[in-house]
């Protein structure tokens, strides 16, 4: 199912009573379900499990508001058989429930069971994004694609940015019209404006060995903000420090013959030749090797090692 | 077969009483003929069908369970070297080695038995590979090349299970090789020395000399040279202990061989030069 046949079904007012939503576009989603809330006329309500409810569907009553259950990740009715022909055998009655999946386990027979009643929203397309954002906020085309590219094309996360430029705009009482690019250009500047940590275990490892301290214990920061795994920043710090003592230590002009190192690895280590005497350089390669070591023995923490080789090294 | 007569009597009176375990462990270091003992159970052993899987990755375990499950006929699994066998993996394979279903056998080998689980040690019979006798090496290595008395005195001091006499290859350029580092490890200059590492095998679908192999061979020189001119015994015997330092970190599973070798020149150099 896709979102088409939910607006076919918000169009003539028949919206099946059980719908699964997935997919990363979760305003979209908020936006749909809205939606079906005003036209069904239903009360909107956020649900912890279908637990929360499963008593009072049960329950004969007289007089009722119908409502519009949002549940998420709900794991009983993924496993609960029961629960799923209850479901299919009308126990909602003319209330709605959307159950909102993160991810789908298409091995699961939930998934193959309920496969019609999914509907995936996928990312938007950027053009399309940019669209959508245009119409919420007057930004230049630069910008746009600037606040989509922060927002990893997230929808969402795009209308949480323009909240904050139409509040720094109204706080600032700037003209109506204007001083949006500004605004943004401001925020984004000074950090209000959240822009994801980027890969950044090559710059790490180019401050260690140029021995820059802060700049060091600020990518480690991002790097593991990233996700880095710890193995492989030792690993690219053990290359390049390895590399860096072979060019350093090289008195032959053939660095390359005399080294085996390619033209590449030569040029990126004569970046940051002198830093450190030849000496230290093996102190790091050895601290490196005893870090890496130790976390295959069960000695050091990973989370820990890099922290310690900073602290050593620098 | 050469050898492991013990082990093949052993492990073919329980095939011919049809008590051969559903569930079993063959463990020996690399190169000590696992495989080769698995190949030939399959050519004595001919009342059953043997499904060597081709990898251990988690989609074929448990395709070879779904598969144990619907066999009509007795069916012998089998996983090689299960070392490096993910946790999810050996855990799709605990469920079915508890209760092996009627028709399956389940073998694995492996080199440390530690390297797996111990839910999984525990419910399986586990078949050692024994030590190879010099006679059984050599009855060997006369099948693989026609050596020299020179080279077979150094694959005798050097070689203990018949892997390692495939990996050695040519024994004197091995040997001059290994000889050569030695002379040279202190003298070469800091840029250079670190380049004897590409004639090392540093991974499996590389080319060069096997780090195990190498090391045993410096140590194996290093007496000798001692112990032929007591002035020198102090020199080479530091050199013998770094390197042993060294030879008993490859147990280490996932270890980077080639840190391991720059830091073992490096600590060659710091003890030589």
């Amino acid at each position: 199912m896709d979102a088409t046949t939910i607006k076919g079904y918000i169009v003539n007012k028949n919206v099946p009573d059980f719908l699964i939503f997935t997919g990363p576009e979760w305003a979209v989603q908020k936006i749909y379900i809205d939606k079906i809330a005003e036209v069904m006329q239903l009360d909107l309500k956020y649900i912890e499990s279908i637990s929360d409810i499963y008593g009072s569907l049960r329950a004969k009553q007289f007089i009722t508001n119908n409502s519009l259950y949002i549940v998420r990740d709900d794991k009983d009715i993924q496993t609960n058989e029961k629960l799923q022909s209850e479901i299919s055998s009308g126990i909602l009655g003319n209330n709605i429930l959307i159950l909102l999946l993160t991810t789908v386990d298409k091995r699961l027979k939930f998934y193959k069971q309920y496969k019609d009643t999914i509907c995936e929203f996928d990312a938007l397309k950027p053009a399309i994004l940019k669209k959508y954002i245009q119409k919420e906020i007057n930004l230049s085309d630069k910008n746009c694609d600037k606040l989509m590219e922060v927002c990893e094309y997230d929808y969402g996360r795009c209308l949480l940015e323009i909240d904050k430029i139409e509040r720094y705009h109204q706080g600032h009482r700037l003209p109506a019209d204007g001083y949006y690019d500004s605004v943004f250009e401001d925020l984004l500047k000074d950090g209000t404006i959240y822009q994801p940590p980027k890969d950044a275990i090559f710059d790490l490892v180019d401050a260690i060995l140029d021995r820059k301290v802060n700049d060091s214990f600020n990518l480690l920061r991002q790097s593991y903000a990233v996700g880095e795994a710890t193995m492989v920043m030792l690993s690219v710090l053990y290359n390049n420090t390895k590399a860096v003592l072979q060019v350093q230590s090289c008195q032959s002009n053939d660095i390359s013959k005399s080294t085996g190192l390619t033209g590449w690895q030569i040029m990126n280590a004569k970046k940051h030749l002198n830093h450190y005497c030849n000496g230290e350089l093996v102190h790091i390669m050895r601290l490196v090797r005893e870090c890496e070591k130790g976390i295959k023995t069960g000695q050091y923490e990973d989370s820990t090692v890099m922290e310690y080789i900073l602290v050593n090294v620098l | 077969m050469i050898g492991q007569n013990r082990l093949k009597k052993y492990v073919y009176k329980l095939i011919d009483k049809k008590q051969f375990p559903r569930f079993c462990i063959i463990s020996g270091v690399e190169g000590s003929g696992k495989k080769t003992l698995c190949r030939d159970m399959q050519n004595n052993w001919k009342d059953v069908l043997w499904c060597v899987e081709p990898d251990n990755k988690i989609e074929t375990v448990r395709n070879a369970i779904l598969d144990a499950y619907k066999a009509i006929s007795p069916t012998v699994y089998v996983f090689y070297d299960v070392d490096n066998m993910s946790v999810q993996a050996k855990n799709a394979l605990l469920k079915v080695t508890e209760e092996p279903p009627n028709n399956a056998y389940f073998i694995m080998t492996i080199t440390d038995e530690l390297n797996t689980l111990e839910t999984i040690r525990s419910r399986a019979t586990i078949f050692a590979m024994d030590n190879y006798t010099s006679d059984e090496l050599y009855e060997y290595a006369t099948l693989v090349k026609n050596y020299d008395i020179e080279a077979w005195a150094i694959i005798q001091s050097i070689c203990e299970v018949p892997g390692e006499i495939n990996a050695i290859g040519d024994v004197h350029k091995f040997y001059e090789f290994v000889e050569k580092v030695i002379d040279n490890i202190a003298s070469a200059s800091g840029s250079n020395v670190f380049k004897l590492s590409e004639h090392i095998k540093m991974k499996d679908d590389s080319v060069g000399y096997d780090i195990k192999l190498f090391f045993k061979t410096v140590i194996r020189i290093c007496f000798k040279r001692g112990l032929e001119n007591m002035d020198n015994f102090v020199y080479y015997s530091k050199g013998a202990k770094v390197t042993s330092n060294y030879l008993g970190e490859l147990g280490i599973t996932g270890i980077s061989k080639q840190s391991l070798m720059d830091i073992w020149i490096l600590d060659m150099r710091k003890v030589w030069m």
